[in-house]
This record gives structure tokens, C-alpha cells and sequence, in this order.
């Protein structure tokens, strides 16, 4: 399970209980008591409770019920990088466009060897250098400071000197027929001249993306990819058209509790 | 040429999203035997109960020696001259043998009043049990004899009947050598009295014994039609490996671990001999092999469900005891079963306690099941597998099968055990909820957990596994990694 979901079942406990022991809550929800003391320590930053010895109790101002965060999750991005993560191996060449799910992917990059990245992205390039066992190549261009990345003629002309193995696009809309929208023409551009150069293709977006639609085009999914990630709560005719699309569709369904 | 027994022009099915029949082209002679093959689920049997009006056809017409006919019935479908020996049994376990096989052809004493003449009827039978050297009393109950037994009852009445056109429909998925000569000699002795025959199968074996002509069938479509005579059997299983999909499954390379089961030399009487195999942390083992292969009682035997007759089972290199699937548990082995309605899902319990059930000594706090945790533990596992729609206290009978089955995977995952076989997770499933499942292994295997995937569905193997085991009647034939396999190799090992 997640931190963010287990903070929220621990929050929801209290608030029912007034009070929590650290072996109970670690027993229940299936991780050690040292996960929980740290996710205590957490809620007590924020002045929820008040950590005692072996537990912790409800500070009794909290009155207001807890609001489950709205539209922006940084937990999906966390789920979808998860899942992308996996699909990168030692040895690897892979591109990663600009956006916060390839940000997620750069951070959890730690665990690999030899690794050449390849990005238009300036804050993936500058998180990247504390990465003393990857190399990283940024490409050239006009710098668009909404996306702290590069785009233009320029980078599309310098993205043809490369061949990738993997590439991720990150997406910011999907229509009901599979279209790809993207919210600038550059990036637009830039995605279909990278798509050419790589064998193996993989489109991240997040569930929302599902539901709204940008307004520059890309092109069809199953045109442009192989490979979907996305959260597990887009809806089934989207699970479906894609399944017969014939393009993998991994959904960050993040259920299963910790390692075995 | 003469006149085809019976023709089907252009016949239109939809069922679901899922499956359809697609413009089905089929003709039957008199004196023929057509063979009908294809994977489980790939329209055969829909083919049957269309032409017995059991569904109705969408469009297109079915001709009986030229003329157009639209059975609504099976009974209707048999006074047009066409008997069908379906998968499952229909007679009277309270009447005689005898009774049972002359139920549509009494010998009467006197037709007007009905009066049965016993002795004849009797007479009759034991002449023509003799006649297939079967060895059964005609006077004993209906009742007493086995499921083989009960159909080569169903058998023998399709071979007295009147029938013109007589459709089989798998018959050999439950017979032993024995019943099978008599089912061949029944066929035999059809072709010589000039019957037209549909014989529905999925063993290429039994093609080359009694088929003259073979139509492969995949996904409702027919895929084409051979001579049996002048095709080899690599040619047919050509044709049903054709049929390739494209690469839509979500399978992650997880470097495997060490190996954390095998089951050593396991048989179980007659069903399972010598099966061995070794399961490793993160691998998605496949089991394919047709129905009656042994697959499912395989994974009845290591969950302790079936006492296995002779073999060991090791988990984590220590040899387990599983006398019951109370043992296995606790060595860490899950079963999702086959059947979901009788074995997995409490129709009528709620979806929550559903979903709670297999782990609720998690929740145990001074003696009690603490509710609220247990609720918010449960609900989170409905939201992430978009379970719909998904309130605790839905009563489940209510569910979709593809929701049903999404709650039966999220019960055992929620329990956070080592190893889990499903057993046909995906048959009868929506495709939405079919993405679902696949993705839920994906999430088990990248965590260490490990999977004995049993499926008939080729692809579905083909695409999720890591290594692929076929069985073939209660053997293991065949153990390939996955990038050495080919929808021909598992069809080869898996139809002979």
C-alpha cells in the first residue's frame, strides 16, 4: 500500500478512536512498526495528534473531517513512474519528454546502471545530476519557462542525431478514439520527430488526462505506441478500446501490500 | 452435387463485446462426418445452439435438405429430423435405463393409450446393448450410473433415433478408451446408414479416427475448411495457430528469484501422473492444455483441496503438509478457482465481508475484528481495482461476473500470500475487468509474489507468462520458456 493511502486509513482510525498503538496499527496494515512511528512523527508535524509512548492520540481541536485531496494526486504520478521504472533496464538509451510523471521516473532512476537519458526537460536534467551512474543529454533549444524544457526547430533538428530505445511521452489529454492531445504545438512536434526515432514506445498520462482533451493534436495511440500506463480508475470503454487496440495497457493498480 | 443435409448461409450472432458469430458458412452431407474444432470459447457449441434455435440467429438461414427451417427448440430442431448429443445430460435419473434410452421411441402396446410394453422395451434394449457390447443392465435406475455412463446413454439414443442430422457435441471430453470404441462404432455405424454427422471436438487425434471433412473455427469466425483425407495434421494445426493476436497483454520482465515451490511427482489416481515443476519469486507460470487435461485439478491438489494420491509439495524448499486448504494457506498459497459462483463468491454476503473474508485476523485488535480499519483497508482495495460500484454493503449476488471476479482477486490479495493459482481468472470476464486482472498480476509479481496462471485462452498464456507447462491428459507434456514458444508448439503438445 501506499503512504499517502496509509496515512489516510491511519488519520480516518484515529479520528474514530481518539487513539492508536503503533503494534496494532502495524499489525493491521501490514508494515513494521518503524514505517508507522515515522508515518506518526509525519501527522504530528501537522498537528493531528500527539505521539505517546507505544501510540498516539487525537489532538482534540481537530474537529474537521479529512478532506481526501482534490484533482491534483502526486500519488498517481508515484504509481505510474512505478510501473514505467520496471520497464527500463540496465544498459538502457531511453528519452524522457517533459512533465511530472517523467520528473517521478527520473527520481527513481537510483537503482539502475549505465543509464543514458536523453531529455528536453531542464528540471529532469538538473534532478538527474545528482545521479553519479547516469549519463544525460540535453537537447538544444528555445527554452519555454511554463515547462522549464526546450522546444522549437532547433530541438526537433537535434533529436534526429539520436536513436532511443525507449522513449516516454508524457500526454496531457486522450479522446474517446484514442486522438493524443498535447497543450502546445511544440510539444506536439517534438513528440512525433522523437517517436521516429525510437523502437520501443510508451505513453504515460494519468487518469484525469482521460477526461479532458488539450487542444494541439499528436496523433492515434495505437499510431504513436505500444505501450499505455496510466492509473486503474479510467473508465472501462477506455480499458476496452485500448485492449483491442492492440496496445499494452498497464494500469498502476498499486493494491498489493508491500514486498513478499 | 446433391443436396447438402444441412447448410448454414451467412450466420450472424452477437452476444457480447466480447464474442460474436461472424457470417458462419457450413455444409453437411449425407454419410459424412464434419468435425468442427476450435479453442474453448471459440463458438463451436454457439454454432449448435443456434441451429437448435436455443439462441436466435441474428441473420442468415439454415436449410435442412434445401429447405429453409427455424427451429425455436430443440424439440423442434429433433421433428425436423435434427438430434443433438450436447455437453450436458439431459434424462431421468428416476427411470430405468431402458426407459431413458427409448424415451422418444416407446414400444407401445397400444398406441392410443400409451401403454408401454415392457417386455419389449427391455428386449429391445438388452438386444442392443449386446449389439455395442455395452455392459450395463437396462433395468437398473438412471440414477445409479456415472457421468461417462449418463452419456453414452445420450449416445445411444442419438443412435436409435430417427434423426437425419445428428450433432455431437464434444462427446469424448469424459470418456474412457472404452466408451470411446463404442462411440466410434456408433459413428461408424451412422456413416453406413447414410446420417449426416457434426462432430464438435478439440482433439486432433479423434479428426484423423471418425472426421471426412474439418472446419477450424476461431472466435466466431471459421477460419477454413480441409479434406480430412488429404490433409496432415500439421497442416490443420497451421490453420488454428493462424489465428495470431497482436502484443496487448501488460507483461513486465521481472528478474526472477530463487525458486520458492516445486511439487515433485504428484499424481492423483487416474487424472494427474508424475507432474513435476518448479515455481520461482516473480514468474508467472503458465498451465494450458485442454479441458479434462488435468489442469484444474492440479491446482486442487497443491491447495489441499483433492488429496493427492502420491508426491511432495516444497514451499520455500521445506516440504509442506497440506491436508486441506487450511494448511495451504498458511504455507502461503492462495487458489482462486475455476468455478466462481459455487466455490469463490458468497452471493449473498456483502461486498465487503466478500472482500475481508481470507484476512480478517489482520484486523483483530484485544479479541475484535476492528471495524473501521477493516473498512477502510477493504474499501481502498475496491477503489484500486475499480471495483463498480463498489459500496460496502452491495450484495454481491447483484455484481457483473467481471466485478465478481475483480472482488474474488482483491480477497486473496488483500491476504498477502506468497503464491497464488488462478485457475481461468479471465473466462466469462468483461474485457475492461479482463485488464484489471492482468494488471493486478503485474502489481503481485513486481512485489514478489508468484502466479500459476491456468488458462485455455493461447494468447492470454502466450502474452502473461514467463514459462508455459501443457498438459495433456494428466501429463505434463511440454515445459517451454516463453520466448522459445509458439502458438503451434502449445497446440501441437496440447491436441495430441
Amino acid at each position: 500500500m501506499f503512504a499517502i493511502e496509509r496515512i489516510r486509513i491511519i488519520k480516518n482510525y484515529i479520528t474514530n478512536n481518539q487513539q492508536a498503538e503503533v503494534s496494532s496499527l502495524s499489525s493491521m496494515l501490514n508494515v513494521s512498526e518503524v514505517t508507522i512511528r515515522r508515518d506518526l512523527e509525519k501527522l504530528e508535524e501537522e498537528g493531528f495528534l500527539t505521539r505517546t509512548h507505544g501510540g498516539a492520540i487525537l489532538n482534540k481541536a481537530e474537529d474537521e473531517p479529512v478532506i481526501a485531496s482534490e484533482g491534483f494526486n502526486p500519488a498517481d504520478y508515484q504509481e505510474i513512474a512505478d510501473i514505467a521504472v520496471q520497464l527500463i533496464k540496465d544498459g538502457d538509451i531511453i528519452m524522457l519528454t517533459n512533465g511530472s510523471i517523467n520528473l517521478h521516473i527520473a527520481k527513481k532512476l537510483g537503482s539502475k546502471n549505465n543509464i543514458t537519458i536523453l531529455t528536453n526537460d531542464i528540471t529532469i536534467a538538473t534532478e538527474l545530476s545528482h545521479n553519479k551512474s547516469v549519463k544525460v543529454v540535453l537537447l538544444g533549444g528555445n527554452v519555454d519557462f511554463r515547462y522549464n524544457a526546450v522546444f522549437g526547430t532547433l530541438t526537433t533538428n537535434n533529436l534526429k542525431q539520436f536513436f532511443v530505445s525507449k522513449l516516454f511521452i508524457e500526454i496531457d489529454g486522450i479522446t474517446g478514439d484514442l486522438d493524443l492531445t498535447v497543450s502546445s504545438i511544440d510539444m506536439a512536434s517534438l513528440i512525433q520527430e522523437a517517436a521516429n526515432n525510437a523502437s520501443q514506445k510508451i505513453l504515460l498520462l494519468t487518469a484525469d488526462a482521460f477526461e479532458k482533451n488539450s487542444f494541439y493534436r499528436v496523433g492515434k495511440a495505437q499510431q504513436i505506441a505500444d505501450r499505455l500506463i496510466t492509473n486503474s480508475r479510467i473508465k472501462d470503454t477506455y480499458k476496452n478500446t485500448i485492449f483491442n487496440s492492440n496496445i499494452q495497457l498497464f494500469t498502476s493498480i498499486d493494491a498489493f501490500e508491500g514486498n513478499v | 452435387m446433391n443436396v447438402p443435409a444441412l447448410m448454414l448461409k451467412n450466420i450472424n450472432k452477437y452476444m457480447s463485446e466480447d464474442f460474436s458469430l461472424n457470417s458462419i458458412n457450413l455444409d453437411l452431407f449425407y454419410g459424412e462426418v464434419h468435425a468442427l474444432i476450435g479453442e474453448n470459447g471459440s463458438g463451436k457449441s454457439m454454432i449448435i445452439n443456434v441451429i437448435n434455435g436455443i439462441f436466435k440467429k441474428d441473420s442468415g438461414q439454415i436449410y435442412v435438405d434445401g429447405q429453409e427451417i427455424n427451429a425455436n427448440s430443440v424439440y423442434e430442431a429433433k421433428k425436423l429430423g435434427i438430434h443433438s448429443v450436447l455437453q450436458d445430460v439431459a434424462l431421468y435419473p428416476n427411470l430405468s435405463i431402458a426407459e431413458n434410452v427409448y424415451a422418444d421411441k416407446m414400444p407401445y402396446k397400444n398406441e392410443l393409450l400409451h401403454w408401454i410394453d415392457y417386455d419389449q422395451l427391455i428386449y429391445n434394449c438388452k438386444e442392443l446393448f449386446k449389439d455395442l457390447n455395452i455392459n450395463l443392465n437396462p433395468e437398473a435406475m438412471l440414477g445409479s450410473l456415472g457421468y461417462a455412463q449418463l452419456h453414452l446413454v445420450e449416445l445411444i439414443k442419438a443412435y436409435i433415433s430417427d434423426a437425419r442430422i445428428i450433432i455431437f457435441d464434444e462427446p469424448t471430453s469424459c470418456f474412457s478408451p472404452v466408451e470411446k470404441a463404442v462411440l466410434y462404432q456408433v459413428i461408424h455405424e451412422l456413416k453406413k446408414r447414410k446420417k449426416a454427422i457434426i462432430y464438435i471436438t478439440h482433439s486432433l487425434d479423434e479428426i484423423e479416427q471418425v472426421a471426412d471433412r474439418v472446419t477450424v473455427i476461431y472466435q466466431g469466425k471459421i477460419i477454413g475448411t480441409r479434406n480430412v483425407t488429404v490433409t496432415t495434421t500439421e497442416e490443420i494445426i497451421e490453420l488454428m495457430a493462424m489465428t495470431e493476436v497482436g502484443k496487448r497483454y501488460p507483461k513486465l520482465d521481472i528478474p526472477l528469484g530463487k525458486t520458492i515451490m516445486s511439487v515433485k511427482d504428484l499424481s492423483f489416481e487416474t487424472v494427474l501422473s508424475d507432474i513435476n515443476f518448479d515455481l520461482r519469486k516473480g514468474e508467472i507460470l503458465g498451465v494450458t492444455g485442454l479441458a479434462g487435461s488435468g489442469r484444474s485439478m492440479l491446482a486442487k491438489c497443491i491447495f489441499g483441496v483433492t488429496k493427492p494420491t502420491t508426491g511432495t509439495i516444497e514451499v520455500n524448499g521445506k516440504p509442506a503438509t497440506i491436508h486441506e486448504p487450511y494448511d495451504a494457506i498458511r504455507a502461503g498459497v492462495a487458489l482462486l478457482p475455476e468455478d466462481r459462483i459455487n466455490s469463490s463468491v458468497f452471493g449473498s454476503l456483502s461486498l465487503q465481508s466478500n472482500v475481508s473474508i481470507a484476512s480478517l485476523r489482520r484486523f483483530v485488535q484485544h479479541m475484535v475484528i476492528d471495524p473501521y480499519i477493516l473498512a477502510d483497508v477493504s474499501n481502498s482495495y475496491v477503489e484500486k481495482l475499480s471495483i463498480k460500484p463498489g459500496n460496502a454493503d452491495d450484495i454481491v449476488r447483484t455484481y457483473s461476473g467481471g466485478n465478481q471476479q475483480k472482488m474474488a482477486v482483491a480477497r486473496w490479495m488483500m491476504s498477502h500470500l506468497k503464491i497464488y493459482i488462478m485457475d481461468e481468472p479471465t473466462r466469462g470476464v468483461d474485457i475492461a475487468s479482463k485488464t484489471d486482472i492482468y494488471n493486478c498480476m503485474v502489481d503481485m509479481v513486481r512485489k514478489g509474489a508468484s502466479i500459476i496462471f491456468i488458462s485455455s485462452d493461447i494468447d492470454e498464456i502466450m502474452g502473461m507468462c514467463d514459462r508455459i507447462l501443457v498438459m495433456n491428459s494428466g501429463k505434463l507434456v511440454c515445459d517451454v520458456p516463453r520466448a522459445q514458444a509458439s502458438k503451434e508448439l502449445i497446440l501441437k503438445y496440447a491436441a495430441k
